[in-house]
């Protein structure tokens, strides 16, 4: 046994009562994130299961929804000439102050960018690279998660596929930075402000005389995505300004419940082992009224005024 | 004293775990996952967990007719892990467990749908004390 002098063990004990208070800290804080986890996955788990039929508990649900790079793909055709009077303005960047309104333009802003290099705009993509350098600083994500990447994007703006690679890269390192620092909502949000933007330009199009077949089936397949968009920001609900965004999908949902939709036959699926891929055949008639599509487009007009201020 | 030490250690050992246990699920998913999605584009969302042996996650993604998908699950030392797809009256489109349990698979529809990407990590059948890990769902895609 070995037996400490007194004043080392006086001193010992006054670096111990000084570092208690900081274990304690820390330990509290990691239970808190933890313990916030675990009641967000205890809700999505008791919001989703079935307790008549399920065997096992599922831990954690996850909603996704198109990346900007994703929802421009989907929502555009570029037989609809470029039209700048689509996009959010650069200038309007001032007005974004919470970190609400910089998230959701972040979303807008990054499906403008990809609006433009759709269309081979490539000054326009330049002048909104730069805005959401801006933005990603305001929203205080480190250079190496934001900015750094855009300057990758700088670099290969003439070519259209590795831009939407960098520009996916930039939007996922965004994601994940912001998760990691349990800014769960903030991700959400550009998520949500790239999709309303992909909509307006979507229903912005399919409301001229001449629109095509394929831009209002595309806006009709947004049914599912806004069904996930409400339940993914549902999470957040008692912030005011998600809980107001919330209201609005809502509506729109409404709306695209109302539609009617006919499954044609039952599914069929093919599984090619060789080449790892399964093709699901499910074909569906889908019938949106004129009326509906003008409902639709006039909500998500109003979303994004009220958004883009 | 000599239990206030021990107590003191441990809680530090505890959140070394915890923060480092988070850490490496990172760099597991973009050194490991992330390469297996190219020639993909990725969707950006990190769907990210650390699960123990027996649970389950599930992904609510909407898959788009007018593009093709390839779904990664991903894992860090928890076995043949499972993943199903599912429609959304719950009927099985895919399980990899037919597959040899990979840990990839591409994906095509005619139709716009709202799918379930439902993963199952093994339960434990051994004596052995329960194990957790890094698991992960990745979503590329890419324009027909």
């Amino acid at each position: 046994m070995v037996f400490l002098p007194k004043t080392l063990i006086y001193k010992h004990m006054k670096l111990t009562y000084k570092v208690l208070p900081i274990f304690i800290a820390c330990l509290a804080v990691a239970c808190t994130s933890e313990s916030k986890r675990l009641k967000e996955q205890q809700l999505k788990s008791a919001m989703t299961i079935d307790s008549s039929e399920c065997e096992a508990t599922v831990k954690r649900i996850f909603f996704n929804l198109p990346s900007p790079v994703e929802i421009t793909q989907t929502l555009l055709k570029t037989e609809e000439p470029f039209n700048s009077d689509l996009l959010n303005s650069a200038d309007n960047l001032e007005k974004y102050n919470t970190s609400s309104s910089l998230a959701l333009n972040f979303g807008i802003y990054g499906a403008d960018l990809c609006y433009c290099r759709v269309y081979d705009q490539l000054q326009e993509a330049i002048n909104y690279l730069s805005v959401i350098k801006k933005v990603t600083e305001k929203l205080q994500i480190p250079e190496e998660e934001g900015s750094e990447t855009i300057n990758r994007i700088e670099q290969s703006l003439e070519n259209r596929d590795s831009i939407f690679y960098i520009i996916s890269d930039t939007y996922a390192r965004a994601d994940s930075y912001l998760k990691e620092n349990e800014r769960d909502m903030t991700a959400s949000l550009i998520l949500a402000g790239a999709w309303i933007e992909g909509m307006y330009f979507a229903t912005t199009l399919a409301s001229e005389p001449d629109a095509k077949d394929d831009i209002i089936n595309n806006i009709v397949d947004q049914k599912y995505t806004v069904a996930n968009l409400v339940n993914l920001l549902n999470t957040y609900n008692e912030t005011p300004e998600v809980s107001s965004l919330i209201d609005d999908f809502n509506k729109v949902q409404d709306i695209y419940n109302s539609i009617e939709v006919t499954y044609d036959k039952s599914v069929v699926v093919n599984t090619d082992q060789d080449d790892h891929v399964t093709s699901i055949d499910a074909p569906v008639t889908v019938n949106m009224t004129k009326e509906q599509l003008k409902e639709i487009a006039d909500l998500i007009k109003g979303i994004r005024s009220k958004i883009i201020g | 004293m000599k239990k206030l030490i021990s107590v003191l250690s441990a809680a530090a050992l505890c959140l070394a775990i915890n923060f480092g246990a988070e850490a490496q699920c990172k760099t597991f998913i973009k050194n490991e996952c992330k390469p297996k999605l190219a020639p993909y584009i990725y969707n950006g969302q990190m769907n990210s967990a650390v699960l123990n042996q027996g649970d389950m996650a599930e992904l609510m993604l909407t898959f788009y007719s007018n593009q093709d998908y390839r779904i990664v699950v991903c894992s860090d030392g928890l076995g043949d892990v499972t993943f199903r797809l599912l429609d959304l009256q719950g009927k099985e489109l895919f399980t990899n467990a037919d597959h040899n349990y990979t840990d990839y698979w591409d994906f095509s529809t005619n139709s716009t749908q709202l799918l379930t990407v439902e993963v199952s990590v093994p339960e434990n059948t051994t004596d052995e004390e329960s194990k957790s890990g890094c698991v992960s769902i990745l979503v590329g895609f890419k324009e027909k």
